[in-house]
């Protein structure tokens, strides 16, 4: 197992830069040049000086309302996003879990997906060939392993996402609010799971709205406000505070529509 | 992939990540070819009623005086397809895996180098059908065919140099590969394809001078010449030596473009 930290960031920053009526088009492009239409440019910070350790074996909430910075931060760990200012370092294999899949090709099968996924993450194919099996038993695909999965149910695909995610032994596991989808049974199972892997030394970094899940999950939560900290500890002190400033007298606050 | 990396580990990637490689030039031919029942068979059929019409016009209705006329035209057309085709699907290498771009950190690269390997593929089968219409004519088969290794690895630096610029620049504006579409067109005519260099000396030597500092240029007579004169009349040296300068250097151009431009990918599409 890695000694030391699995993710150390440090004053991380993260600057986006939005062009209004961005031209999507060459054409656009040329003729905005000749009319020399400028492009409104406008930058705002998703991130504004965040810093995280997170050990093996940890369980990281992150929590925050919309725009937060929540998924930036996950993107960065991930690898996707470049950060601005700040060091970001990560050490292992990062399996990704954002809504729906972990980025599967719509016209390949979940059995090519299954394959390209672990090559994406740098397995080779025999590496894969030993997991194949016990990722469709677990996803419970049901001869529907050989269907492309646009036509997948949408239960079905986040099985498969989920499945791919946890097999192909990644030493970080990023969770963006899936574990909305699907029934009691699976839900049930992706605990077990989850719990399996902290147990052998994985990180989990979970973001989510549904303050149950993350108080199930998570040892530790991070509050961000803004792209900033807004406070950082144990889990139960951390949502109780969340809920007690944007969900005061809201009952049903944990129940959003499903993404998709 | 750790960020910041240098312009030689880029390259190093490439070869560390050839099981992804492989992967993804395995799923863009069955993508490809999938969708059809023909399958394989269908990809040839653009070169073969581009023969059958071009034979047609310029055989029967203008009358050229030339005997194999069509299978002068097949030998252009192979390497000019591996060419244009490979630089079109190249602009939407990215933007058709976004879902995997927006949620997998990968070496990126490796999506229009696997669009242009898928080409490759095609390439080698098409040659096959080639030698297969070979066997028929007869042609004898000799050594200077091999030539034709040396010659594609040249070619597939331009087309990948290529392939990179115009994937970077698609995937910020979506309209480049129309434009591209156009250009080709006219770079088709602009290169020996339908018609052999020596043509140009007739019109006036320095035509053919001009004409031969296109890569593509060499590439195509190259073809024509290895297949159908067993190398005689071969593009001279200093043509060859100049379009495989011209091929690394885009090859160079493209992949520092590429490492330019590709880490915002994720936040623009």
């Amino acid at each position: 197992m890695a000694k030391g930290p699995l993710i150390e960031i440090r004053d991380l920053k993260k600057r986006y830069t939005v062009l209004h009526n961005r031209p999507y088009s060459f054409k656009d492009a040329m003729v905005r040049k000749l009319t020399r239409r400028t492009v409104e440019r406008e930058t705002f910070w998703a991130l504004k000086g965040v810093s995280l350790t997170v050990q093996p074996g940890d369980t990281v909430g992150i929590i925050g309302p919309n725009g937060s910075g929540k998924s930036t931060m996950l993107g960065i760990i991930a690898r996707i996003l470049r950060p601005t200012e700040g060091t970001v370092e990560v050490r292992g294999r990062v399996s990704v879990l954002m809504e729906a899949g972990v980025g599967f090709h719509e016209d390949l099968t979940g059995i090519e997906n299954i394959y390209l996924s672990g090559a994406l993450l740098g397995l080779t194919r025999r590496q894969i060939a030993a997991r194949v099996d016990s990722i469709v038993e677990f996803a419970d695909l049901h001869g529907f392993a050989d269907t492309p999965v646009r036509m997948l149910s949408s239960g079905m695909y986040v099985r498969l996402g989920f499945a791919v995610a946890v097999h192909l032994e990644p030493n970080i596991l990023l969770v963006d609010e899936v574990l909305a989808v699907g029934d009691e049974e699976f839900h049930h199972k992706c605990r077990q799971r989850l719990r399996e892997f902290c147990r052998e030394g994985g990180a989990v970094v979970f973001v989510s709205h549904r303050m149950p899940e993350v108080k199930w999950l998570c040892q530790r939560t991070l509050w961000l406000e803004n792209g900033l900290v807004h406070r950082e500890g144990p889990t139960p002190e951390v949502v109780a505070a969340y809920v007690a400033a944007h969900q005061p007298d809201e009952p049903n606050w944990d129940i959003e529509e499903p993404p998709g | 992939m750790a960020m910041g990396t240098g312009f030689l580990e880029s390259i190093a990637q490439i070869w560390r990540s050839r099981d992804l490689l492989r992967e993804l030039v395995a799923r863009e031919l069955k993508v490809r070819y999938r969708r059809s029942v023909l399958g394989f068979a269908w990809s040839l059929i653009t070169p073969i009623y581009q023969i059958v019409f071009y034979t047609l016009i310029l055989k029967y209705i203008l009358h050229v005086q030339e005997n194999d006329l069509g299978i002068k035209i097949l030998c252009g057309i192979i390497p000019w397809t591996f060419f244009s085709v490979g630089v079109t699907n190249s602009c939407s290498a990215v933007l058709r895996y976004r879902n995997v771009v927006k949620k997998v950190a990968f070496p990126r690269h490796m999506l229009p180098l696997a669009t242009v390997g898928a080409n490759l593929v095609h390439l080698v089968l098409s040659t096959l059908v080639l030698f297969v219409v070979f066997l028929a004519i007869p042609v004898v088969f000799d050594e200077t065919f091999l030539y034709l290794i040396p010659l594609t690895l040249g070619q597939t630096l331009l087309v990948a140099g290529l392939s990179f610029i115009v994937c970077c620049a698609h995937t910020y504006y979506q309209d480049v590969e129309y434009v591209l579409g156009n250009l080709l067109q006219v770079g088709m005519f602009l290169t020996p394809v339908l018609y052999p260099a020596s043509k140009l000396d007739l019109v006036a030597p320095v035509y053919r001078t001009l004409f031969m500092l296109n890569p593509m240029a060499v590439y195509t007579e190259g073809w024509r010449n290895i297949l159908l004169r067993h190398a005689q009349e071969f593009p001279e040296p200093v043509f060859v030596a100049a379009a495989v300068a011209v091929s690394v250097a885009v090859f160079i151009v493209g992949l520092a473009v590429w490492r330019r431009y590709e880490w915002r990918f994720p936040e623009v599409i």
